[in-house]
Parts: C-alpha cells; sequence; structure tokens
C-alpha cells in the first residue's frame, strides 16, 4: 500500500477550475475573461458531480475545464489585452493632464488585433463554419440594423451592414434561397449553402426596440459580434469565390476607387450595392450545367432516389421561380427583404426611387406584371398588372410554384401563412392549408377545376362529413382554378387497352391478416413498446380528427356568417379561416376556448 | 496776543531743549562727503530714462510715425464669412498669449558681456572660412550630391509613412482564403515552414525545435455544447396570419404558462400571507428588547449551581497484562469462528449453484439496464440547459399576437419579442453563456465623523499629564 490518498487530488475534482481560479491564474480582469472566452469559444461547463468538482464546497460555481484554460494561457492576444490595458492607462493620464498631443499620437498607435487564427482555430474546415452560420448571421443582420448613438461602436455596426449585404448579393447569385417565413418576432429565411441548410432570423424593419439592462448585456453580444464579422467576411470571401465573383462586390458599370477621398461617392456606392438589384461582376463568365444525378442500382433505394429527383427538380423550379416577371415595389412595403425575395428566385425589381437608390424603371413601365401593395386600395391602377400583396412572393417560395394571385388580391382577405419548418409525424392533424403546401412541394401539379364545381363538391363533402381520410383527393377539390402559369390542356383522350383487373379487396384482405399475424410474432420483450406505440399513434390520429371536425364547423360557421354578411360579395377564401375576421361571434368562441 | 505768542514760545523753547540732536558734522573737504552734499537727483533721473530707453526702445517722441501708425488708403476687398476659428486655429493667429509674453526678456541692451557661453546658432557654427566657402559653391550651383541623396531619401521617407496604412482596430478587409494555404500558414505562424513539402506533425515538430510551440486546441472543445438548434424553427402558430388552429394552440400555450405562473404567486402569497403581519412599532421594540435580555437577568445562579453539580471525571485506568492477554485471545476465538462460518457457507453454496447463476444474471440485467437509462438522461441533457452558475436559466415568454391584435396584413402586424433577447436567452439555453443578474455597483462611502476641535477639547493624554497619570500606576 502506498501513501494514503488526499481527497480531492484526482479525479472529477482534477478535471475543473473555477472562474476565479482561471482569473487568477490568466492575471485577466473579469471583463477580459469573458471576452477571450467567447473569441477562444470555451464555454463553462456542468460537471457530473459539482460538489467533488468544486472539492467540497456546496455553492454553485461556474466551472471551466483545466485544459481550456490551460490552453487559453497560450493565446496570443491575452498580449494584446495587457497592451491595450497599458493603452488606456497612458491615455488616461495624458488625457487628465490635458495634454492633446501625446493624447493624439497614442491614438495613433492604438494596439489593434486581428481574430483570423481564432477562425480558423475554431473551424478549421469550411464545412465547420457553414455549420455554425447561423448564429452569426442572425446577430450580424440584427446589429447592422441598431441606431448609431447605441454603446456598440459605429464602425462595427456599418461594418455588420456591409458584410450582410454582401451575404444577400451572394444568395441572390447563388439562387440559394429555400424557405420564408414571416413570424411576429422576424423573418426567417433558410439557405441552403453546399448542401448546408442555414437558416436565419432578420428582425423586421421598425424601429429601434431598446432593451433594459437586465434583459441583454450589450457588452457581451458585442464580442460576439466582433468574432463573427471576422468569421462572416472570410466566408463571404470564399463563396464569392466558389462562384466566381468578385470579392468585395462590384457592381457593373460604376467604378468607383476603394482610396477615393470622396466620402459621398463611397456611400452612395455602398447604397448602390445594398440596393440588392444588380447582378454583380463576375471573374468568369460561368456556363450554365444541369445538375444531373447519379443513379446507383439499389433495389430498396429506388423509391428514394425518385423522391430526391422529385426534389431537385422542384428546387430547379424554385431557383427561377418569377424568370420573366417584373416587379414594381410600392413605399409601404418593406423594401430588402421583398427585393431579396424576388431577386433570389430570379425576378426582376424595381421600386420608388425617392424610397432607395437602385431603382431601375418606373411605375409607369407598361412592361410591369406585378405590383406589390399593402394598402387597402389604389387610386389609380394600371390593367395590364396585377396588385398583389406581399404574403404571395413568400407562399410562392414555400409552395415552390406561382399561387393563383385571386387570393392575393389588393384588399382581399389573406389564406393564412404557413410555417414551411413543421414537420408531421405519422396521424398527426395536417391543416388543409399545410396538406396543400406538402403536396405542392413533393411536385404534384394543380390541377384545373371549374371554380362553381368545386364549389358544388365542397358543399356535398361538407354534408357526407364522415370519413374523408385520403388527403389527396381532398387537396384536389379544394384546388384554386384560374392559375396563369399552370394550365393542363383538357379534351386530351387516349384510350388504353383494358387490363384486367386484380382481386383489390381479397388482397386488401390478405394483407390485414399477414399484418396480424406479424403483430402475433412480436417478440415479449418489445410487446409492450409496440403497443404504447400504436396507443399513441392512435391517440394522435383521433386528436386530428377531432380538429378536422372542429375545423370543418368553424369553416362552416364562417360561410354562413359571409352569407348572411356579404352575399353578393364574390371574396374566394378558398382555404379561409380568418382569424381576424373581427366579428363578435367568433371572438367569443375564441375566448372560450382558452 | 502778546502773551499768548511769549507762551508758545516759551513752550516750543522747552521742547526743543527735550529732543533737539546734535547735527552730524560732516568734513566737507573729503570726497566722501561728496555723495551726501551734493545733489545729484537730476543726472540720475537723466539716467534712469536712459536705461529705460536702452530697454524699451527710443521714447514714442523720436520714433518715425510711420514706425507706430499705418495709413489705411485701400479699400478691403469683400471677405468671405469664414467659419468660427478652431481653439487652435485662433492661437495661432492671436500669437502667444500675454501671460507668456510677460515673460519673455525684451531688453534693447546688448549682452554686456561677450564672451558668454551660449548656444550657437546653426549659421553660426562651424569653421567660418568653410562655411564661407561652402556658401560661394551653393551660389554657383555646386551642391554636394551626398546632400541631395539625402534630401532625397527623406522625402520618400515622409511619403511612405503617409501613404502607409495604419492597421485596423477592427478587421474590414478580407482579401485571403482563410481555409486555403494562407490559413494554413497563418495557423503554422512561420511563412516559410508552412511553405515546406512536410506533412502537419513535422511542420509542428519544426516549430517546437524552433522554439515556437504549437498548441493545439483540446479536442473536447470541438465538442457541441448542446443537441439544440442555434435558430430554431418557429412555432406555426407565430406567423403572422396564421391558421386558425395553430394560432389557438400556441395561444394555449402562452396560457397554460401564464396560468401556471399566476398560481404560484397565488400559492406563495397564500403561505406567506400569515408571516407578513403587520406590528406596530411599539410592539417590536418590546420584542426587540425581550429578545435581547434573554437569559441576561437569570444567567448567573443557575451557572453556579451547574458548577457544583458537575463530578469530576476519573482518569481511565489503563488495562492490566491479564486483561490485555484475555482481551487478545478472545479476538482470536471471534476469527475463528467467523472464518468457520464461512467456509460452511460456501460450502453449503455448491448446492445452491443454480439460484446464483440466476442472481447472476439478474444483476447483469440490472447494471444493462442502468446504463442505458443513464444513457438517455446523458442525450436528454444534451438538450436541456445545464446548471452552469448560481442562476438558472429562465425561459423568455412566448412570443404570440392575441386574437385581436392580428390584422392579416405585413403592414399592420404587431411585432413581438427582441431579436437581440431571443439570441441572447438562445445562447444560455445552449449553453454557451452562463446565465446572470447583472450586478451594478454601488459605492458605499464610510461617513466620517468627527467633532470639530474648537467645539470640544480632543481627547487622549496631554503630554504634560504623563507622569501624574503612571504614577498611581506604579
Amino acid at each position: 500500500m502506498g501513501p494514503m490518498k488526499k481527497k480531492y487530488e484526482a479525479g472529477e475534482a482534477t478535471k475543473y477550475i473555477t472562474r476565479a481560479q482561471a482569473l487568477k491564474k490568466l492575471q485577466l480582469n473579469l471583463k477580459d475573461f469573458r471576452r477571450l472566452c467567447i473569441l477562444k469559444g470555451v464555454y463553462p461547463r456542468e460537471p457530473n458531480n459539482r460538489k467533488k468538482a468544486q472539492k467540497g464546497k456546496l455553492d454553485k460555481k461556474t466551472l471551466y475545464y483545466v485544459k481550456d484554460i490551460r490552453f487559453l494561457s497560450h493565446e496570443p492576444l491575452i498580449w494584446k489585452f495587457r497592451d491595450f490595458k497599458v493603452f488606456m492607462r497612458k491615455m488616461k493620464t495624458a488625457m487628465e493632464k490635458g495634454d492633446k498631443e501625446t493624447v493624439a499620437r497614442l491614438k495613433e498607435n492604438k494596439p489593434s488585433m486581428k481574430l483570423d487564427h481564432l477562425v480558423k482555430e475554431r473551424y478549421p474546415t469550411f464545412m465547420d463554419a457553414l455549420n455554425d452560420l447561423d448564429d452569426c448571421l442572425t446577430l450580424c443582420f440584427f446589429y447592422s440594423t441598431l441606431p448609431r448613438d447605441t454603446k456598440v461602436p459605429a464602425n462595427l455596426i456599418s461594418l455588420c451592414r456591409r458584410l450582410t449585404v454582401e451575404f444577400l448579393h451572394y444568395v441572390i447569385a447563388a439562387k440559394a434561397l429555400r424557405k420564408v417565413f414571416i413570424s411576429v418576432k422576424g423573418i426567417y429565411y433558410q439557405v441552403e449553402i453546399k448542401g448546408q441548410p442555414v437558416t436565419m432570423l432578420i428582425n423586421h424593419q421598425r424601429g429601434f426596440k431598446p432593451t433594459s439592462a437586465s434583459d441583454v448585456d450589450y457588452r457581451i453580444m458585442t464580442n460576439f459580434v466582433d468574432f463573427y464579422t471576422s468569421m462572416l467576411g472570410f466566408i463571404n470571401f470564399r463563396l464569392y469565390h466558389s462562384i466566381n465573383l468578385q470579392y468585395p462586390p462590384k457592381l457593373p458599370g460604376i467604378t468607383v476607387k476603394e482610396d477615393a477621398t470622396d466620402e459621398d461617392a463611397v456611400e452612395e456606392y455602398n447604397e448602390l450595392v445594398a440596393a440588392l438589384n444588380s447582378s454583380l461582376v463576375t471573374n468568369v463568365p460561368q456556363a450554365e450545367e444541369e445538375i444531373q444525378i447519379d443513379e446507383f442500382p439499389s433495389a430498396e433505394g429506388a423509391e428514394k432516389l425518385e423522391e430526391a429527383k422529385r426534389e431537385a427538380e422542384a428546387i430547379e423550379r424554385l431557383k427561377s421561380l418569377f424568370k420573366g416577371l417584373k416587379f414594381f415595389i410600392s413605399r409601404e412595403v418593406p423594401r430588402e427583404s421583398v427585393v431579396f425575395v424576388i431577386r433570389s428566385c430570379d425576378g426582376e425589381v424595381s421600386w420608388d426611387p425617392s424610397i432607395f437608390a437602385g431603382a431601375t424603371y418606373d411605375e409607369t413601365d407598361e412592361s410591369i406584371t406585378h405590383q406589390i401593395v399593402d394598402r387597402p386600395s389604389v387610386d389609380k391602377q394600371y390593367l395590364s398588372r396585377y396588385y398583389i400583396q406581399p404574403q404571395w412572393l413568400f407562399d410562392c417560395i414555400n409552395f415552390r410554384r406561382l399561387l393563383p394571385v385571386e387570393d392575393y388580391f389588393i384588399g382581399a382577405n389573406l389564406p393564412p401563412h404557413i410555417s414551411p419548418f413543421v414537420t408531421e409525424r405519422l396521424g398527426d392533424y395536417i391543416p388543409p392549408e399545410r396538406q396543400m403546401l406538402l403536396a405542392l412541394q413533393r411536385g404534384e401539379t394543380l390541377p384545373a377545376e371549374q371554380e362553381e364545381e368545386e364549389e358544388e363538391e365542397e358543399d356535398e363533402s361538407e354534408d357526407d362529413s364522415s370519413d374523408e381520410e385520403e388527403e389527396e383527393g381532398k387537396v384536389e377539390k379544394k384546388e384554386p382554378t384560374k392559375s396563369q402559369v399552370v394550365k393542363e390542356k383538357k379534351g386530351m383522350k387516349v384510350m388504353r387497352g383494358r387490363v384486367e383487373m386484380p382481386d383489390v379487396k381479397g388482397m386488401e384482405e390478405e394483407d390485414k391478416e399477414h399484418y396480424k399475424f406479424r403483430e402475433l410474432m412480436i417478440r415479449n420483450k418489445d410487446k409492450r413498446l409496440y403497443r404504447s406505440m400504436m396507443k399513441n399513434r392512435r391517440n394522435r390520429e383521433r386528436e386530428a380528427k377531432r380538429l378536422e371536425n372542429k375545423r370543418k364547423q368553424h369553416e362552416k360557421e364562417e360561410k354562413s356568417l359571409k352569407k348572411s354578411t356579404s352575399s353578393g360579395k364574390a371574396l374566394t377564401a378558398k382555404w379561409s379561416i380568418q382569424p381576424l375576421s373581427a366579428t363578435s361571434d367568433t371572438q367569443t368562441k375564441k375566448m372560450k376556448m382558452m | 496776543m502778546a502773551t499768548s505768542t511769549l507762551g508758545a514760545a516759551w513752550l516750543v523753547d522747552e521742547s526743543d531743549k527735550l529732543n533737539k540732536k546734535k547735527p552730524k558734522r560732516i568734513v566737507k573737504h573729503k570726497k566722501k562727503a561728496w555723495r551726501v552734499t551734493s545733489n545729484v537727483e537730476d543726472v540720475e533721473r537723466f539716467l534712469e530714462s536712459k536705461r529705460l530707453d536702452e530697454r524699451l526702445g527710443a521714447p514714442l517722441e523720436e520714433r518715425p510715425s510711420d514706425s507706430l501708425f499705418v495709413v489705411d488708403t485701400k479699400t478691403e476687398a469683400d471677405k468671405t464669412v469664414k467659419s468660427e476659428p478652431t481653439k487652435k486655429r485662433k492661437i495661432k493667429e492671436i500669437g502667444p498669449l500675454r501671460c507668456y509674453a510677460i515673460l519673455t526678456p525684451n531688453s534693447a541692451v546688448t549682452d554686456p558681456l561677450k564672451k558668454r557661453n551660449r548656444v550657437r546658432r546653426p549659421e553660426e557654427r562651424g569653421d567660418p572660412l568653410l562655411r564661407k566657402i561652402m556658401e560661394e559653391r551653393r551660389a554657383n550651383g555646386k551642391i554636394p550630391t551626398r546632400f541631395l541623396q539625402s534630401m532625397k531619401h527623406h522625402q520618400e521617407n515622409v511619403e511612405a509613412l503617409a501613404k502607409k496604412k495604419k492597421p485596423e482596430r477592427l478587421r474590414t478587409t478580407f482579401d485571403f482564403d482563410l481555409w486555403g494555404d494562407a490559413g494554413n500558414s497563418l495557423m503554422i505562424g512561420d511563412k516559410k515552414v508552412s511553405a515546406l513539402d512536410l506533412s502537419d506533425e513535422l511542420k509542428t515538430y519544426t516549430m517546437e525545435k524552433m522554439g515556437k510551440r504549437i498548441y493545439s486546441r483540446p479536442p473536447t472543445m470541438f465538442k457541441k455544447t448542446t443537441g439544440l438548434k442555434p435558430v430554431e424553427y418557429p412555432h406555426p402558430g407565430t406567423s403572422y396570419n396564421p391558421t386558425y388552429q395553430d394560432h389557438q394552440a400556441l395561444l394555449k400555450e402562452a396560457y397554460n404558462l401564464e396560468t401556471k405562473e399566476m398560481k404560484e404567486e397565488v400559492r406563495t402569497r397564500r403561505r406567506l400571507g400569515p408571516m407578513l403581519k403587520k406590528i406596530p412599532v411599539q410592539r417590536k421594540e418590546e420584542d426587540w428588547w425581550s429578545e435581547m435580555t434573554q437569559g441576561l437577568g437569570d444567567d448567573e445562579e443557575p451557572a453556579k449551581e451547574e458548577e457544583e453539580e458537575v463530578p469530576c471525571v476519573r482518569p481511565t485506568k489503563p488495562k492490566t497484562r491479564k486483561q490485555k492477554i484475555r482481551a487478545k485471545a478472545l479476538k482470536w476465538q471471534d476469527m475463528r469462528r467467523k472464518k468457520l462460518k464461512e467456509a460452511k457457507k460456501r460450502l453449503l453454496e455448491f448446492d445452491r449453484l443454480r439460484s446464483i447463476r440466476r442472481e447472476i444474471r439478474k444483476s447483469e440485467e440490472l447494471t444493462a439496464k442502468r446504463i442505458e437509462i443513464r444513457k438517455k438522461e446523458k442525450e436528454a441533457k444534451m438538450f436541456k440547459p445545464a446548471m452552469l452558475g448560481r442562476h438558472k436559466y429562465v425561459p423568455p415568454p412566448i412570443e404570440v399576437n392575441l386574437s385581436e391584435e392580428i390584422t392579416g396584413t405585413l403592414r399592420g402586424l404587431k411585432t413581438e419579442g427582441h431579436v437581440l433577447i431571443d439570441r441572447y436567452k438562445s445562447m444560455q439555453r445552449r449553453n454557451i453563456i452562463e446565465p446572470r443578474i447583472r450586478q451594478t455597483v454601488v459605492f458605499k462611502y464610510k461617513h466620517k465623523v468627527f467633532t470639530k476641535r474648537s467645539h470640544s477639547e480632543p481627547k487622549g493624554l496631554k503630554v504634560g499629564n504623563r507622569d501624574k497619570d503612571k504614577t498611581p500606576v506604579q
């Protein structure tokens, strides 16, 4: 037997270090330490056994891995922090002495630091960086909208603005936008970069909402943004070069020297870039090439392959969704998001030149096909174009298809804006709007039907509202009609030779029997799990059915109401429950619900 | 009148007699006396005026009027209105401030000591003869190339310094591929080494030998702290124009949360209610008194009683040898008995082999089950905020528009929530930063109280009294 072992000299206790100890070890103050941790990506850890990790102390402390802190101690940035501390001390002395010359000289030689090596260290490969882009983009987008008089340094704000605009340009050029969702908090965009989905949240363009100090610590967030700007810059560089664009972005036809002294000219140019309305200068003219999915012969993967193919086709369609369409944006519509969405689906767009620089054509242009309007009525309307509400654009992208414009006309009650981010399990309730979206995403076409027929059918379906399980049938019935893009020719009749139909009923019975046998064959060990699974599924189905019935009831009520109020109006709210019909009836009902 | 004058004269005479001193006698034919006797005031006045002239220049009357006045004959052209000069420029225009100007010497008198040691001006330095030759040459247009070259270099240096870019406080130019070769050399920190055709290991080894060790990032730092997504997918009910069901579902969630909170509040109020009674000040004081004087009055007597009662502890007696031997024997016996029992048990267990096997299997199953449970727990932990510090993570409130707030148009949208708060909370949820409550530092300076010296006599020993105080002690 060796010497007696002391407590807390091995195991869990040696793995962790408290924050105070770390500060002492690194000889930094708390502010600098936090900053260093954020920049280096060192996070506090929760121990498995807190008592052991804290060497017997019971109060909850912030703990770090000892190895992490040891690694931090080799960081050259610490020396920069120390330099900066000395610099601040000198500055303070000079300021208090009123020694302006010294202050000016010191300011000239202010110590600066680069974070390049940190970006590379934290993300050794480009894909790693792309994986972590969500946070980076969301924060940078937020910082770009901050007013200048916040505590955040102004140059950081303008840098964020520049970088985010550059990123939007990339998305437009690469046609990488996949999903959009307007929520109450902000607008969610999903972008696909190198097969990697990147989700970002951009706040609505409203006034700056101040936060209280207890809500957010701006100093911490600024440290994050400091790092993220470096990261986003290098990512932008790489992304631009991956699609042969020049970086920093250059607009064709306009030349401004980089070291131009005229600040106004530079600012104007930056604004033109931020308008997002013209494609950038490329290094090499690119040849369009179609991506073909390689086919690997595999027995069970055939279905998946088919699905993947369909998905790829849908994405191709999405990329050139607005091709050939010419949009004009009214003043009240949020310009940037709308322009971004249109341009990333290959559309042409312009706006009133008084809102923002970079407008390409006027409102009087006769070739405009769509005007995006978000007000109840417009005085002077052109016959040659549709006046639609902005939701149409976003819904089109989510549906990956041009939707009929009738539902989105000016002043119309809009169909609900459905989240494209929802994934359902088997047996879950899927509202009819969502069903339609799914069907469209799967690549099924909109069948053309007459409106009257549809109405009738709907009535019928309401009558026999007992078992309607088939999604597809329902969706088809609910299809809108006068789609101007998707037209299917009618009256084509090619008769085929009849094939003898197999005994479907019998086969189904047999299948059922087989299924039952298989259920019997389940091991005792797994039986309980299986039962609970099936039970859950049945519950979900029941819930779905309940909701469906409720929905039907609701729609019926709505319809009767509408008929009673405005029977003459041809309001075609097809998949509509309008949450804000503002009638007292529905509202009281909602209150009861709650 | 006469009497009065007489009287006065008499009085005067009296005083004269008393006060009169003898005038000092001066020897008039000696040079020493000249200073006393002669009146040189006019000379001195002249000399003084001359000195003044020397200091300040000629008197104003003698100066030509051109040097004093300017006749303004030209009409002034309309000057553009200049903006208010800056402080710096103002000083330049005015010249040195008067407070400094007074201090500068302004005498017109030349230094009487001609050989006074002083710093020579550049044009006075050096050999005057050589200087003269140089000047002649320069006048002829012969300038040494050395000088020209140095001037050129100087000019170049100045230009280069002006052109030189200052290091950016914030990185704004991104002009290389970080994930390409440039990035690799950045990490290695030495261009020559990174350019070598070697493996990464060899490169780090080389660097180590050069005295520049590369510290690699510990692999735990690459692990994700959470399984949550950085930007969570929003609830479909948060759409600005949601479907009825989605919105109701979200509302219900928010409602449940709110009711839970309210219930909790009611509960705490009910529980704390009786504790938060109002007590009049008088009773409070009384309570305080009774509490503070607890056991003071009747403290002494019982203490004495206790002292009397406590019996004195007898020291333990050591065991005798006999006792020790006996104890040892007993111990041995005990051990032997136990061993026997063990052996017997083991023998009996041969019959129990099957049940033992069952037991083993059962325990193994249990451990396997536990391992699985722990694994699941660990996985579930990845989706929960950890306890990183003193404070617990508080989830943000659900952002939802009420039914009457939904307008269904983008223009009439009422925004909820704040993106930055959302990010901040998300980072806390994902264990990147610890949740904390902002501390505000309040400087509490101690109030220093002292009595004025004039108001009361200072306490303490006086120097004179020291002995007096000491004596009674001795």
